[in-house]
């Protein structure tokens, strides 16, 4: 085609770019045979990628997450990036925008505030208290924080997949204190210690550092805690699960080879594997497209979800039956498998039913396996017209990993000397005359006519323009016709093997191979392919190989020209080294670096101090370490709390709740009477026998009054729950209640003269003082005589002072006195208690129960 | 410096109904002229990029005439109800082109060459080598609103993995994109959430201090690039401790935005580029950023263009139909209408004695020309908005010679106030803007 032809016409532009001109850099760019491309550069050591951080996926944050606290977050995370492939390697390149790091913090924050919504649900996760019940008294300060250290311990142990290090968990209980000191709100201190364990690049990220490799200065081995996290995030998308964090908390165990294979052996066996797996399948066949693949409405009516979910669910299908078995991985390109849900067995031209009965498709069809099904054909076509170029692209690129320069720019790029009335084929076949096209194009266009037979949804075609379709192909000198052979003929081709190494290191490792291990991994694919390729064995062989196990250090500094092959000092904590300027990288420092301290008398840190700062989370509380010993440090108290469990491991259930602290809303309060109006607790005879009924529901107590404390935010209220060794319960008859005051009566059962009526009661049982009625009926009332309470003088000039309205005039017995006579009690070194049970002018009398350290 | 509070109240429908914006506090803290707040303080100026993947038709691009007061052409002419607002400079080229996509984008947006991943494979996976223009705009502006920036999408093709160049428009720097946002009901939850408990800000403060500690320890024993890394990473949380310590006072919202789901299986082009044309008015009007970028269609984006009669995306098109390429006239004309309407929707804010067109200087591109051939010549460039008076608005400039596109975006700066001396760098070092487009 003569470069007078390409000449457009109208409008001259300065600058037009000479065809001829540019002759000579065009074939210079797609100018390789078929079978190398821009391939692998010789590298004499072979040096694996660099250390370094490791975003986790928006799936891996979820699976930690759920693995940490057992939540399940649905809300936004920062989107995952595909870079060469997958998106696990896009998170070992991209950084934390502005945009991530608000979505990062809202979730942290929306995960804490689930994990410790109120104290009593901190309480039970903890098995310790940090933070005191509504209504009960304040927590020991050195109490809860021994608590809460040995929480995030264990907490941060799970969360950065490795043990905290001296002095992060000094500096997370920082958090705790800081929002003590200003807020006074404990609970939200512990929320933001949970947000900051979240919030952290040792969650966010996998950090690999590494430690050093025995003789190599220029490169480092996973930790063993690292090694668990990397494996467990490549087989199962999580992080390492109880097993695996025993063997990694055993220094070296997953340094020998046969306890690592065992180990991947047994991920491989999970659940988890088979998700994360099928995860590996999609963003290689780039499945998640599908929905976003438009086809012409009119000509494709069918296409729609329930269409492109059917294509996706065969496609997965086919790869775990060609991947989760004993089987070789490369029956997924020749099929076998039976698959095609009805729609698309509909699509395929099958009636459903008889046709698709228990064995493979039908051979006749000409599909044979993942690349003559729906997904294949609909993600590489147009909107109305196939793509045989997209098809071949996918084909050379994604599962042979060959490579195609794009056009240089000026490049004329249509088909315009052929009219839009021929066949596609015989347009695209343009391709492979015209010398400045055919150098790239003929390593695509002959792969992908080979699906010409199905159109752009995956239907079968058979004329396009009415010329029946020729699907004859052709893959690196291998002649076949249809999408079958096509299959077959992938599947044989030697550039197969390697290529899946390839792929399998970007997902499992999250990260490019780089040119050091291109050598690696082609010589590691190539064995496959000359053998049994089962992807169990595959990925094994990756995840052990050292191209996964160790990284080359990280690169230091750039250095210039002028200084490459000198050598200068180094220094560590450690000691003193020399370092040398190679390929513009000051690198292969010989100082010795300083290791992670563990329990064993040594200083690995060289700091100077042996065994500092280690602190891990125990049975009984905190233990830290002297001299290679684990010692206990800090005892932490378990509360037993009613919940029908042996909270505080004394063999005992429930045992010694004589007095708790119970929060209850107003929808709570109206269950348990339905006349209770909750504003009107104190004086509603019904609210009475709504709290008394609650807390005998508890099965921990008896009856219970209320209330006593109030949260204003959450619109919670407490209420004190006793058992019958502090309550005493008495039916008493009304003629009796009467006479002790004549204003308590069946019609006017609560109220000051009630109250005074049952105090007396009590006191004339020999019970002391009591409180009620609780229930009633046209008999006689239900009491609650306190034995045990201490009762006390005292006014409402003095209770004022605690709740402003409870003034003796404004109120003398009422919501805001019963937050009154609490906090009196409290005050005098009580748990709680009650009144008035006397009351006369400024005069009132209190019952208080419990005493502080009960 | 102390900014007033602003609590204004925004009336009206979304997606086409004049805004009626009540504004009687606004008013009050003005000056008698309208022109500026009550302690002196200047109105706001704004920097915004506005970008359209797979480039234009250029014979039906250029104007025929040059100079102010030029007649549009046939791909402008959307714009003619707004030409004192769109000035247009033709004529520039990329400097630095050797590919098709990725030359232009950051030419255009960064002044020099991409950045090449790795070297195992082709030129097709880049980066951008630098930040953004629209990110330089924001150092300028850095502390002035609660937002350093904000970016949003319209059209749904991502982009190909052909590296962070082809899926994103701002950067921060190599592989740091800033992502743009393509659902309206985040980006609404996002600007106009309710207001926090100060109590529990308190609380966020010191999580983010401390987090801000480990990662200073954590860089230390890290490789320079993941310590790059991890500089964005505090600078983010840097942003996000000053906004929490800030007292801007959010805007009265209006409902909940619902986002525009297909139709028959068709993309609802013009509705989603409405709903996010409203949403960042409202954001302007309540100076909750002074930089924006709205990518309404990405890089080679196959974005299919039903409106027009297209029958594939539009990075096929462009290869495939023939000359005289009607559909893809047609799309690019198309563009232009949302454009059209984007930049009605500022100039129909008011703001002072003008509008939030009159304070503004987007720049609004592609990342080539033509894309039939993937020219980087006779770059496609608009600078609308009139820059709180610096920008001339309604001229044709024609470069003579060849100049590079560096011009370009060096001018959009400068219409916005950001005085930088020099932009770009190698082959796209420019000093001088093009002084016919600026008052």
């Amino acid at each position: 085609m003569a470069p007078s032809q390409r000449r457009r016409p109208g409008v001259e532009f300065p600058g037009e770019v000479s065809l001829r001109a540019l002759l000579p850099t065009l074939l210079l760019a797609c100018q390789f045979s078929g079978d190398a491309g821009p391939g692998p550069q010789p590298v004499a050591d072979g040096a694996p990628p660099p250390a370094g951080l490791h975003r986790l996926t928006a799936d891996q944050y979820r699976a930690a997450v759920n693995d940490l606290l057992g939540l399940s977050f649905e809300g936004d995370l920062p989107i995952d990036y595909v870079v060469y492939g997958y998106a696990a390697v896009g998170g070992s390149e991209l950084s934390i925008a502005p945009l991530d790091l608000e979505q990062y913090e809202t979730a942290a924050w929306t995960l804490a505030e689930a994990a410790f919504p109120t104290a009593e649900a901190a309480e039970a996760r903890l098995g310790c208290a940090v933070a005191a019940p509504l209504g009960a008294p304040d927590l020991d300060a050195d109490a809860a924080e021994a608590c809460l250290l040995r929480y995030l311990l264990g907490a941060g142990r799970t969360a950065w997949r490795r043990p905290l290090q001296d002095p992060e968990s000094a500096e997370l209980l920082g958090v705790y204190r800081a929002v003590q000191n200003s807020t006074n709100q404990p609970l939200l201190g512990l929320q933001a210690t949970l947000a900051a364990l979240l919030l952290s690049p040792h969650f966010l990220f996998r950090v690999e550092l590494g430690e050093p490799l025995p003789g190599e200065p220029d490169r480092r081995r996973l930790t063993d805690h690292e090694r668990a996290a990397r494996l467990a995030f490549a087989l199962t998308g999580g992080p390492p699960d109880a097993v695996l964090s025993a063997l990694a908390d055993q220094p070296g165990a997953l340094q020998d080879p046969d306890t690592l294979r065992a180990e991947v052996a047994r991920a491989w066996a999970t659940p988890a594997a088979r998700v994360a797996w099928l995860g590996f399948f999609d963003e290689t066949f780039e499945l998640s497209e599908l929905p976003a693949k438009t086809k012409d409405p009119a000509l494709f009516p069918q296409w729609g979800p329930a269409l492109q979910a059917a294509m996706a669910e065969e496609a997965r299908c086919l790869f775990a039956d060609a991947g989760f078995g004993d089987g070789d991985l490369r029956s997924l390109f020749t099929g076998g498998a039976t698959c095609t849900p009805p729609v698309l067995a509909q699509l395929y031209g099958l009636s459903t039913g008889a046709d698709r009965g228990p064995g493979p498709l039908d051979p006749a069809l000409g599909r044979g396996g993942i690349l003559g099904r729906g997904a294949f054909l609909a993600l590489h076509g147009n909107v109305t017209l196939t793509s045989p170029t997209h098809r071949g692209k996918f084909i050379r690129t994604r599962l042979l990993c060959g490579s195609i320069p794009a056009p240089p720019p000026g490049v004329m790029t249509d088909l315009e000397s052929i009219s839009e009335d021929a066949p596609l084929r015989e347009r695209l076949e343009q391709h492979m005359e015209d010398p400045t096209c055919n150098g790239c194009h003929q390593l695509m266009d002959p792969i992908g006519f080979a699906f010409e037979g199905f159109n752009t949804v995956g239907a079968v075609q058979v004329t396009d323009q009415g010329v029946p379709i020729d699907a004859s192909a052709e893959l690196d000198g291998v002649a076949v016709l249809g999408a079958a052979e096509m299959g077959a003929a992938v599947a044989a081709h030697p550039d197969l093997g390697p290529c899946f190494a390839r792929n399998l290191y970007r997902f499992a490792a999250g990260q490019h191979e780089g040119v050091g291990q291109s050598a690696a991994l082609d010589t590691l694919g190539e064995g496959w392919g000359a053998g049994e390729m089962v992807l169990r064995d595959m990925v094994a062989d990756v995840v052990s190989s050292e191209g996964f196990l160790t990284m080359s250090a990280p690169l230091g500094d750039t250095c210039t020209e002028e200084e490459a092959g000198q050598s200068r000092p180094c220094e560590t904590a450690c000691g003193a080294g020399e370092e040398r300027c190679e390929d513009l990288r000051w690198r292969g420092c010989d100082a010795p670096p300083p290791g992670v301290e563990a329990c064993d008398g040594l200083d690995q840190d060289c700091d100077g101090l042996v065994d500092e700062g280690l602190l891990r989370a125990s049975e009984g509380g905190v233990e830290s370490c002297t001299n290679g010993v684990w010692q206990p440090t800090l005892d932490v108290e378990f509360f037993e709390t009613c919940n029908g469990e042996d909270d505080d491991s004394d063999s005992l259930i429930d045992e010694e709740l004589s007095l708790t602290f119970v929060a209850l809303n107003a929808a709570e309060l109206i269950a348990a009477h339905g006349d209770c109006d909750p504003a009107r607790t104190a004086t509603s005879g019904a609210c009475r026998a709504a709290v008394h009924r609650h807390c005998a529901g508890t099965g921990c107590a008896s009856t219970g009054f209320g209330m006593v404390a109030e949260d204003l935010t959450t619109g919670e209220a407490a209420a004190v729950c006793l058992d019958p060794s502090l309550a005493s319960e008495q039916w008493i008859a009304w003629s009796t209640l009467t006479a002790a005051h004549p204003g308590c009566t069946l019609s006017s059962p609560a109220g000051p003269d009630c109250n005074a009526a049952v105090s007396r009661t009590c006191s004339g049982l020999g019970l002391g003082t009591g409180y009620g009625p609780v229930e009633y009926s046209g008999d006689g009332a239900l009491v609650e005589c306190t034995p045990t309470a201490t009762v006390y003088a005292t006014t409402y000039s003095v209770l004022a002072t605690m709740q402003s309205t409870c003034d003796g005039s404004a109120e003398r017995m009422g919501p805001r006195c019963d937050l009154a006579f609490h906090d009196y009690c409290q005050q005098a070194g009580h748990l709680s208690g009650y009144g008035p049970l006397e009351n006369s002018g400024d005069a009132a009398y209190a019952a208080c129960i419990g005493a502080v350290g009960d | 410096m102390k900014r007033p509070s602003r609590r204004q109240v925004l009336r009206g429908l979304l997606r086409g109904a004049a805004v009626g914006v009540a504004l009687p506090t606004f008013e009050h803290l003005l000056n008698s002229r309208g022109t500026a707040y009550a302690d002196e303080t200047a109105l706001p100026d704004r920097f915004g990029l506005w970008f359209w993947g797979n480039g234009v038709r250029p014979e039906h691009w250029v104007p025929s005439t040059t100079g102010a007061g030029f007649s549009p052409s046939a791909e402008l002419a959307p714009l003619g109800g707004l030409l004192d607002y769109v000035s247009v400079a033709t004529g520039f080229e990329v400097k630095t082109a050797t590919h098709p996509h990725h030359s232009g984008m950051a030419a255009i947006l960064t002044g020099q060459k991409y950045y090449q991943l790795g070297t195992t494979r082709d030129t097709i996976v880049s980066t951008m080598a630098r930040q953004t223009v629209d990110q330089d705009a924001a150092d300028w502006f850095s502390g002035l609103s609660p937002f350093r920036s904000l970016e949003l999408g319209v059209t749904r093709f991502h982009g190909t993995d052909e590296g962070t160049t082809f899926q994103h428009l701002s950067h921060n720097g190599p592989n740091n994109p800033n992502p743009s946002e393509y659902d309206p009901v985040t980006v609404y939850r996002r600007l106009f959430a309710a207001p926090s408990d100060p109590v529990r800000n308190l609380a966020r403060q010191s999580v983010l201090d401390a987090v801000n500690g480990q990662i200073g320890r954590l860089s230390g024993q890290l490789g320079a690039a993941d310590r790059a890394r991890l500089e964005q990473h505090t600078e983010s949380i840097r942003a996000l401790e000053l906004r929490l310590a800030s007292s801007y006072a959010a805007c009265e919202p209006f409902d909940e935005p619902v986002a525009a789901a297909d139709v028959d299986g068709l993309e609802q082009i013009e509705e989603k580029g409405a709903l996010m044309a409203d949403l960042l008015a409202y954001a302007l009007a309540c100076d909750l950023t002074r930089v924006f970028s709205v990518e309404w269609s990405t890089a080679g984006s196959g974005v299919y263009v039903w409106q027009v009669g297209a029958t594939d995306g539009l990075h096929s098109t462009c290869h495939n139909e023939s000359m005289p390429q009607d559909v893809v006239h047609a799309a690019t004309t198309f563009t232009m209408e949302q454009l059209a309407y984007f930049l009605g929707r500022l100039r129909d804010t008011p703001e002072g004695d003008g509008n939030l067109l009159d304070r503004s200087a987007i720049l609004c591109t592609s990342e080539l020309s033509d894309g039939h051939i993937h020219s980087n010549q006779e770059y496609p460039f608009l600078l609308c908005g009139k820059g709180s008076g610096r920008l001339r608005g309604g001229v044709h400039h024609r470069s003579g010679s060849l100049e590079s596109v560096s011009r370009l975006s060096l001018t959009a700066l400068h219409g916005a106030g950001v005085e930088l001396a020099s932009w770009g760098a190698d082959e796209g070092y420019e000093t001088a803007p093009i002084t016919e487009l600026l008052a």
